[in-house]
C-alpha cells in the first residue's frame, strides 16, 4: 500500500499511482527473470496474471476485472499509464511498429524495459513499505514462473488460462474475478495444487504460482 | 476466497493436476531465500536431473557454465543466446554451452562453448563477456565423478571455489550438525555475527531476546542448510496434522517426484532468561520447553517417515551451562530416538572472548 499524504488525495490519484507503481514492478521482475524487453501483449498478460493469481500470495487485487478481447487482455488504462511512464523517461520502448490486431485494429506494437537511472530510485522508495515488498515478492516469482514458457506461449497463456479462457465469458464481456464477482478460477487452481505434492509435503506459495504455470504450459501444448 | 474454494476450478475442472506436479520440478518452493542459493541449487537439481533423464553420456564431454545472469547481457553484440524455455524438464542437453540463468532455472539462455582449454573458458567469461563478477557454476563432466564447482564470487575469483558431487549428498545428522556448527560460528555465536536484520536480541546488555529469536534462527539455520545441500529441500514451518515442523531436510527422486526421502526433521528452540521486554523464564519453563520439543520432534519425524529427528537447542540464558538443559529428558530422547544438541548464544563479545580463553586454558 502507498503512503498516505497529509493532504488526501482523490481515489483517482491513488489508483493511478498504484497503477504505474505495478508497472514499475512487473518491468522490474521482467528483468530479473530475463523477459525483458517485454512486447506489449506480453506486459498486459503479465499484468493480468499478477492481478488473477495474488489471492494466491495473499496480496490484495489491483484491478479486478478485464474486458474480454479475442487476443490478450489489454487494459487501456494500463496502456495509458505506460505511454506516460515513457514519455517521462522511466521506461524505454523499443521495436516500435504498428499491427493489426485481432479485432482488425491498428495499434502500436513495441518492447518495454525499464530506464535504470530514473527507475531505480523510484524502485528504492517503494521497497521502503513493507507491504509492497510483499508485493514485489509476488510478481518477482510470478515472473521467474512465467519466464519458463516460450515467446509464443506466453504471447497466448491466456487463452487457456483457468479464468480468461472460461467459455462461459464471451468476447466483448467483462471477466471479472474480484470486482462484483468472488470466483476466481485460476487461484483456485493454483491453491488446488497445495496438497497434491507426492512428496506429501504442502506445496508453498512459490511452488503454486510455478505449477499453475506448469499446467497451464501442458494445456497450451495440448492444443 | 468464498463459495466452493478450490472445488471451484472452471474450465480446468476434469484436468488432470497430479499428473502436472508429478512432472513438475519443485521450482518456487526456495521463494524466500537469497537469489545466489536458489541459483547454486536450482543448477545443480538441474543437473542431477539431466544426468538421470538422459544418462551421463548421451551429452557431450564438455563443461556446462552457467552464470546467474538472467538478461544475457553482454559486451558482445554479435553474440545471440538461444532461449531454452522448461529447461527444467531436464530435456535439453547442457553440456558444451554457456548458460545464462535466472536465480531460478527453469529457462535459461545459452550459447555453444567451442572446445577450448579451461583458460579459455574462463578468460570467454571474465575478459570477453566481463562478467566474472557474477555467481557461477561450472558442471565438469570429463573427471570420473562428474563434479559441480561453484563459483560464489564469480569465475572472476577462481580461488573461492567449493566442489559438489552431483551423484550423492551425504545428510546424516552428523553432517546437518556440523553445518549447524560453522551457521553458529559465522552468523548466531555473538551479537557482532549477527546480520543487523537478523539480531536475536532485543537487548543484549540485559540479556532480553527478542520475541522472534526462533523464527530468526530457522531462517539462519534454512539458509545455511540449503546453501550447504543442494540437492536437498530444506522445508520449514508446514503445517501437518500433529503440528507444525521447524526444519525438515527432504530430497526427492529426480526421475520420480512420487519417491521422496525425509532425511531429518529438526525441532528449534531458544532457551532463554527474559523474554523480550524483560519478563523472567523459571528453570521449569526451559525444562517444559525442552520436553515439548522432544516430543515435537519424535512426533513429525514419525509423521512424515523421516530417518532421523534432533531437537536443537539455541541458549540464550545467562549462563552456559552446556548439555545439562537435557539432564530431565536423557531418557525420553533415547526412547524415542531424537538425538540433542544445544549452541550457546553469547549476549557480548567479551562474554565470548573470555568463553573462549577459559576453554583455551583447560
Amino acid at each position: 500500500m502507498m503512503a498516505k499524504s497529509t493532504e488526501p488525495a482523490s481515489d483517482y490519484d491513488i489508483d493511478d499511482l498504484r497503477r504505474r507503481i505495478r508497472l514499475i514492478l512487473l518491468l522490474d521482475a521482467a528483468e530479473s527473470a530475463g523477459l525483458t524487453p517485454l512486447p506489449i501483449l506480453h506486459l498486459h498478460t503479465f499484468a493480468y496474471m499478477s492481478n488473477v493469481l495474488s489471492p494466491v500470495w495473499e496480496v490484495p487485487v489491483l484491478e479486478g476485472k478485464v474486458l474480454k478481447r479475442r487476443g490478450n487482455p489489454f487494459y487501456a488504462s494500463l496502456q495509458y499509464d505506460l505511454d506516460r511512464l515513457v514519455g517521462i523517461g522511466v521506461v524505454l520502448v523499443s521495436n516500435v511498429s504498428h499491427v493489426l490486431d485481432e479485432d482488425q485494429r491498428w495499434r502500436l506494437e513495441g518492447s518495454y524495459c525499464l530506464h535504470r537511472p530514473f527507475a531505480d530510485r523510484i524502485l528504492q522508495r517503494i521497497k521502503a513499505f513493507e507491504d509492497e515488498r510483499e508485493i514485489i515478492h509476488f510478481i518477482q516469482e510470478l515472473a521467474y514462473a512465467l519466464s519458463a514458457l516460450s515467446s509464443e506461449d506466453l504471447g497466448r497463456a491466456t487463452t487457456e488460462d483457468a479464468t480468461y479462457a472460461d467459455p462461459i465469458i464471451d468476447v466483448g464481456n467483462v471477466v471479472d474475478f474480484a470486482e462484483w464477482e468472488n470466483v476466481n478460477y485460476s487461484a483456485n487452481a493454483a491453491r488446488h495444487f497445495e496438497r497434491l505434492l507426492p512428496s506429501g509435503a504442502r506445496a508453498t506459495q512459490g511452488e503454486m504460482l510455478h505449477l499453475y504455470v506448469h499446467h497451464l504450459y501442458g494445456r497450451l501444448q495440448s492444443v | 476466497m468464498s463459495e466452493g474454494g478450490t472445488t471451484k476450478l472452471g474450465p480446468w475442472a476434469d484436468d488432470d493436476f497430479v499428473g502436472t506436479v508429478l512432472a513438475a520440478s519443485a521450482a518456487g518452493v526456495d521463494s524466500d531465500l537469497p537469489d545466489e542459493i536458489r541459483f547454486m541449487g536450482g543448477v545443480a537439481k538441474l543437473i542431477r536431473t539431466r544426468i538421470a533423464e538422459a544418462g551421463d553420456d548421451t551429452d557431450p564431454a564438455r563443461p556446462a557454465v552457467f552464470l546467474l545472469e538472467p538478461t544475457a547481457r553482454t559486451h558482445r553484440p554479435d553474440i545471440a543466446p538461444k532461449r531454452a524455455p522448461m529447461l527444467d524438464n531436464a530435456l535439453t542437453a547442457i553440456n558444451g554451452r554457456l548458460w545464462f540463468m535466472s536465480p531460478v532455472p527453469v529457462v535459461g539462455s545459452y550459447v555453444e562453448l567451442e572446445d577450448c582449454d579451461d583458460d579459455k573458458l574462463f578468460r570467454i567469461v571474465t575478459d570477453e563477456l566481463q562478467l566474472g563478477d557474477v555467481p557461477a557454476a561450472i558442471f565438469d563432466p570429463r573427471t570420473a565423478i562428474p563434479q559441480l564447482r561453484l563459483y560464489r564470487n564469480g569465475l572472476g575469483d577462481p580461488g573461492t571455489c567449493e566442489i559438489l558431487r552431483v551423484d550423492f549428498v551425504d545428510v546424516s545428522l552428523p553432517r546437518v550438525f556440523e553445518i549447524i556448527n560453522r551457521i553458529y560460528e559465522t552468523g548466531l555465536v555473538t551479537p557482532t555475527a549477527q546480520e543487523q536484520a537478523g539480531k536475536l536480541w532485543e537487548n543484549d546488555e540485559k540479556h532480553w531476546v527478542a520475541q522472534d529469536a526462533e523464527l530468526k534462527v530457522q531462517l539462519y539455520l534454512r539458509m545455511g542448510l540449503q546453501g550447504a545441500l543442494l540437492l536437498c529441500h530444506v522445508r520449514s514451518e508446514e503445517d501437518i496434522v500433529s503440528g507444525r515442523y521447524d526444519i525438515a531436510i527432504m530430497e526427492v527422486d529426480p526421475l520420480d517426484r512420487s519417491c521422496a526421502r525425509w532425511h531429518a526433521i529438526l525441532e528449534l528452540k531458544v532457551l532463554r532468561t527474559f523474554g523480550s521486554r524483560g519478563g523472567s523464564y523459571s528453570d521449569q519453563d526451559t525444562r517444559d520447553r525442552v520436553e515439548s520439543g522432544v516430543r515435537q520432534a519424535a512426533s513429525y519425524r514419525n509423521e512424515k517417515g523421516a530417518l532421523a529427528a534432533a531437537l536443537c537447542c539455541f541458549d540464550m540464558r545467562h549462563e552456559n551451562t552446556g548439555e545439562e538443559c537435557f539432564s530431565h529428558v536423557v531418557d525420553l530422547a533415547d526412547a524415542h530416538q531424537v538425538v540433542l544438541r544445544t549452541w550457546f548464544i553469547y549476549a557480548t563479545c567479551e562474554q565470548y572472548r573470555e568463553a573462549i580463553i577459559s576453554s583455551t586454558e583447560l
